[in-house]
């Protein structure tokens, strides 16, 4: 009996100390990466977000793509072809790419200007619900020259054509695999979508939908040498604070994507030293839009509708009352405060890449809650009634403001609403799912396009380098409402003239110092209109391994976009 | 008892098929959008194409008709044949001038205007005079003639049936074909843009091995320590135990599953937080890599079912130490061990047995949220993902399995109350 019983806790003590044994550091030859939205398809043209684009990244390429600085970087050619090599015609509507020799998919066989032609067929097929179709844009032709050389031919002058076969969300698939699955059949070749082959330094061995993905390297990768590991695990699911966990504190994994947590959180978890936080600023940044017209809803179907400009909104086109709204905000307290290393106040609605960042309306940066007191009492309108709001015309400055459900978005909200309260206007707050407030119903009243409130605030910024399709958002015709759906771009709902001629003379202007000043002076018009009170630029946020090399965070396409480069240190 | 049985089968199919209409219903009416997360950077119009190809904005009726066919009718038979290796399309009839012959090697092309004929599944048809497979996938037929060359041929979207110009020059080798049981269109999700049932199946071994290895220890733990308690009622044990239940029962799994991760992962090192689903067990190391992978949530969950077995034994239990035949068996001078081990405790089993099996589907559903915490890719983490993605087939799909589970499990537990108490007749 006592023989027994020693042999069993022998027995337990045994497994204890192999199922005890400290959990192993990383293997040499692997890398893992924690994406917290794990990735549901490796196709990005029917991707459903930014996770499967950064994973299919690792296998399809595009004929370029953007570097860390937003600078073009040659990928499956030779080099970007520009006006001054001839690569881009006299007239603006066409661009010649020419293929590097010698690329090989990884299944070994040739790349060709015909697989090029093949990805512009198989995007634009109305059937396809292709998302990145707006890259193709004013496409009229994509013609295969010869096996090397492909020509892209646009409808109208395009001063900036590195729209189709560049960034991550517009790479070239192989014609050959994807041949059956053009048009309606997209969705239905699985096998295809979830192990699309590539030109890039690994391919998938194995793909678990919304799991793990399993890279191994491509044996016909171009560059000699690389990759450099033996597998890259792509693993997703949980939320950001536990990815930031991983790598910062336990050392699980090599890296972890989009950490939207406090910033007290993640600072600790950095003091932990087993690796480093990024930041890269893209375009995004978040902003409240200010409604042109009168959400009233007695106003019952014609609340929020633009009417050609007969439905303008009681007050808050008023030039003291948006004025002194943006006065009172102290955004540095914001950024600071709930964004951390991920934002920085920004008093501009475009405000990267740096060429295009206007200077002009610095001076928002210092809250002046006296002042817009002053400026509010200067203007007449006062707080007549004594019930500590102020009235323009007899109508009490009390705003509605929605935004998306996120934790850092409410806080935001109740920041500015007790400085708004300091400047006797009364702010209700509201907030609506984001697959809600984002989506398009257009029987939903919830959402950012119907606009049925006073403000609202989200982040907008746009995908490259080229400001001018983001800024050409804001003209007439794309004022949303029941005529487009509520799906126009111009939120505001805002018409005005001189910024229609400055959208026109972008499209018409191809020197790229010519196109800034053109982007700063619409963006200063947006900003001292008092149509979108700019908040924070925002930054993506990343957490890397100490021992991981080679990481050059990017804002301007896929973060992982040169893991070829990847390395384990020492 | 028979009869019961099969009457209780059949009042399920109607309260299954209420029960999936009403969660069509339900979700029909929820606002989320699946194209609401893409980025601000695709504009609506692109939205409104992709929406359009995913089949969003078909009527209600129409999209729950299709779903019931190919939840109830297709997807079962792609399972069954794939199984049996049997056959169950019925042959596809065209005449032969229904081919339009193109002149190119004696391939033809099947008139738009048959489109209504081809729909009837089937595969074999005459060509020339001879018989053909015909090999249809979800929206394409595969004609192969004799010399096993295909012949492609797409269902169009507004539904005609032509050929499609990309596929001119495409070689591809008899191996290519479909096989038979992929033959059938498959009920996709809007996320992953592929078969639901296939994600079902990879998720479901994550699940079964974290919450049902969980549900098993919580079982082992939870009975003695509820007889113990009820023998030794109001004793140290007892008062011990009864606080450590009633925390286990309170505090969220979510809050002991993070502190589990700060001491065990963050301070300690000893365990991963992140569990590696590919992870394969070959030999011991392996073995031990997937228990040491596995002890947090399964700690987690067990310590949750544990707390609420280890009660419902106790009372069970206490009320039956009370009773007369515990009394005579004592008197009659049976061991104290086998009065309690064998009589008190199987009378006392019977409420817990039914407990347990009423319990099996939230095995299934796994702990949606300690899933997600420990990043077990498994059902949980599935429904999580598709209702916060906007994705509505999957989140029908898996609704609809686990009422099916429900009622299965419902009428288990009658059952096994039957045959655990004599006393209980069912007619």
């Amino acid at each position: 009996m006592f023989g027994k019983r020693t042999n069993v806790v022998a027995l337990l003590l045994l497994l204890c100390t192999g199922v005890l044994a400290p959990v192993s550091a990383q293997m040499d030859d692997e890398v893992s990466i924690l994406y917290w939205q794990a990735a549901s398809i490796l196709n990005p043209y029917l991707s459903g977000g930014t996770k499967d684009l950064h994973a299919s990244s690792i296998i399809l390429e595009p004929l370029a793509r953007y570097d860390e600085n937003g600078g073009l970087v040659p990928t499956l050619v030779d080099e970007i072809p520009t006006l001054d090599n001839g690569g881009i015609s006299e007239d603006l509507t066409s661009i010649t790419w020419t293929l590097s020799e010698g690329l090989l998919w990884s299944d070994g066989t040739p790349v060709t200007s015909a697989d090029v032609v093949f990805t512009w067929e198989y995007c634009v097929h109305p059937d396809a619900g292709c998302n990145a179709l707006s890259n193709f844009a004013d496409v009229e032709n994509v013609e295969a020259m010869d096996d090397l050389t492909v020509t892209v031919t646009f409808s109208v002058s395009k001063p900036f054509p590195y729209g189709p076969f560049v960034s991550q969300v517009s790479p070239i698939i192989q014609a050959a695999q994807f041949a059956d699955c053009v048009g309606a059949n997209a969705p239905n070749c699985t096998d295809q979508n979830f192990g699309p082959t590539g030109t890039g330094p690994y391919m998938v061995e194995e793909f678990r939908a919304n799991d793990v993905i399993t890279y191994v390297p491509n044996p016909n990768y171009r560059e000699e040498g690389k990759p450099y590991f033996q597998r890259v695990i792509f693993k997703g699911g949980g939320d950001a604070e536990s990815a930031a966990r991983a790598v910062l504190e336990t050392g699980e994994a090599d890296y972890a994507w989009n950490l939207q947590i406090a910033p007290a959180v993640l600072n600790s978890m950095e003091a932990a030293g087993n690796g480093t936080v990024v930041v890269a600023y893209g375009t995004g940044v978040e902003r409240l839009m200010m409604n042109q017209t009168n959400p009233d809803p007695d106003l019952g179907e014609d609340r929020s509708i633009y009417m050609g400009g007969d439905n303008a909104h009681p007050f808050l086109t008023h030039d003291a009352v948006w004025q002194a709204l943006s006065m009172a905000i102290d955004r540095n307290v914001i950024a600071g405060q709930l964004y951390g290393a991920a934002g920085r106040a920004s008093c501009n609605v475009l405000a990267a890449p740096a060429i295009y960042a206007s200077m002009a309306n610095d001076g928002c940066l210092t809250q002046d809650i006296a002042g817009a007191n002053a400026l509010l009492d200067e203007a007449g309108i006062l707080d007549s009634d004594g019930d500590g709001v102020r009235e323009l015309d007899g109508v009490p400055l009390r705003i509605l403001y929605q935004t998306s459900t996120n934790a850092v978005r409410q806080s935001t909200q109740a920041l500015i609403k007790q400085w708004w309260a300091e400047i006797g206007v009364e702010t209700e707050l509201r907030n609506i799912d984001a697959a809600v407030f984002f989506g398009g119903d257009p029987a939903s009243p919830d959402t950012y396009g119907k606009f049925y409130a006073d403000i609202e605030m989200y982040t907008n910024g746009f995908s490259g380098t080229d400001p001018e399709s983001y800024m050409g958002n804001w003209v007439c015709g794309e004022v949303s409402g029941p005529d487009n759906n509520w799906l126009g771009n111009n939120i505001p709902r805002w018409c005005n003239m001189d910024y229609e001629a400055l959208v026109e003379q972008m499209s018409q202007t191809a020197a790229i110092e010519d196109r800034a000043s053109l982007a700063m002076q619409m963006n200063d018009m947006l900003v001292t209109s008092g149509i979108m009170i700019p908040l924070v630029h925002r930054g993506d946020v990343s957490a890397i391994a100490n021992s991981l090399d080679g990481v050059r965070m990017n804002a301007w396409d896929s973060e992982l976009w040169n893991i070829a480069d990847w390395t384990r240190m020492g | 008892m028979g009869q019961y049985l099969v009457r209780r089968l059949l009042i399920s199919i109607p309260t299954l098929l209420v029960i999936s209409l009403v969660v069509f219903a339900i979700l029909e009416l929820s606002p989320a959008d699946p194209v609401g997360n893409l980025p601000l950077t695709i504009p609506p119009e692109v939205r409104e194409q992709i929406r359009e190809a995913m089949g969003v904005n078909d009527p209600f009726l129409v999209k729950f008709a299709k779903w019931l066919r190919q939840f109830m009718v297709n997807e079962p038979l792609n399972i069954f044949e794939e199984i049996t290796g049997l056959n169950f399309a019925p042959p596809l009839s065209l005449a032969q001038e229904d081919l339009i012959s193109t002149g190119e090697e004696g391939y033809g092309e099947l008139a738009s205007s048959l489109s209504a004929d081809i729909q009837s599944t089937g595969r074999s048809v005459i060509l020339d005079g001879q018989a053909q497979e015909l090999f249809r996938s979800d929206r394409q037929f595969f004609l192969e003639d004799s010399s096993n060359s295909p012949l492609f041929l797409n269902e169009f979207a507004n539904g005609t049936v032509g050929r499609e110009l990309s596929n001119d020059n495409i070689d591809v080798p008899e191996g290519e074909l479909l096989p038979l049981h992929k033959s059938r269109l498959r009920y996709l999700s809007w996320q992953t843009r592929s078969p639901i049932i296939d994600l079902v199946i990879e998720r479901t071994p994550q699940t079964l091995w974290v919450v049902g290895l969980s549900y098993l220890a919580a079982i082992f733990v939870a009975v003695p320590i509820g007889v113990i308690q009820a023998y030794r009622q109001y004793s140290n044990f007892d008062r011990f135990s009864t606080v450590f239940a009633t925390v286990g029962f309170s505090v969220p799994t979510f809050f002991i599953g993070l502190l589990f991760i700060y001491f065990f992962s963050v301070q300690l090192g000893w365990f991963p937080s992140i569990y590696d689903t590919t992870h394969v067990v070959t030999d011991l190391d392996s073995f031990l890599f997937q228990m040491r992978q596995s002890i947090m949530p399964v700690t987690v969950l067990a310590l949750f079912y544990m707390a609420l077995l280890s009660r419902h034994t106790r009372s069970s239990m206490l009320e039956n130490l009370k009773l007369d035949y515990v009394r005579t068996a004592r008197s009659k001078g049976i061991a104290e061990r086998r009065v309690v081990g064998h009589h008190a405790l199987r009378n006392s089993l019977i409420p817990v047995v039914t407990l347990i099996a009423l319990g099996i589907p939230g095995v299934f559903q796994g702990a949606i949220i300690t899933e997600q915490i420990f990043r077990v890719n498994g059902l949980g983490q599935l429904l999580i993902i598709a209702i916060q993605g906007g994705d509505l087939p999957t989140v029908q799909t898996l609704t609809f399995i686990f009422a099916v589970l429900n009622v299965f499990f419902n009428i288990v537990a009658d059952v096994l109350y039957a045959v655990l108490d004599p006393r209980i007749r069912y007619t």
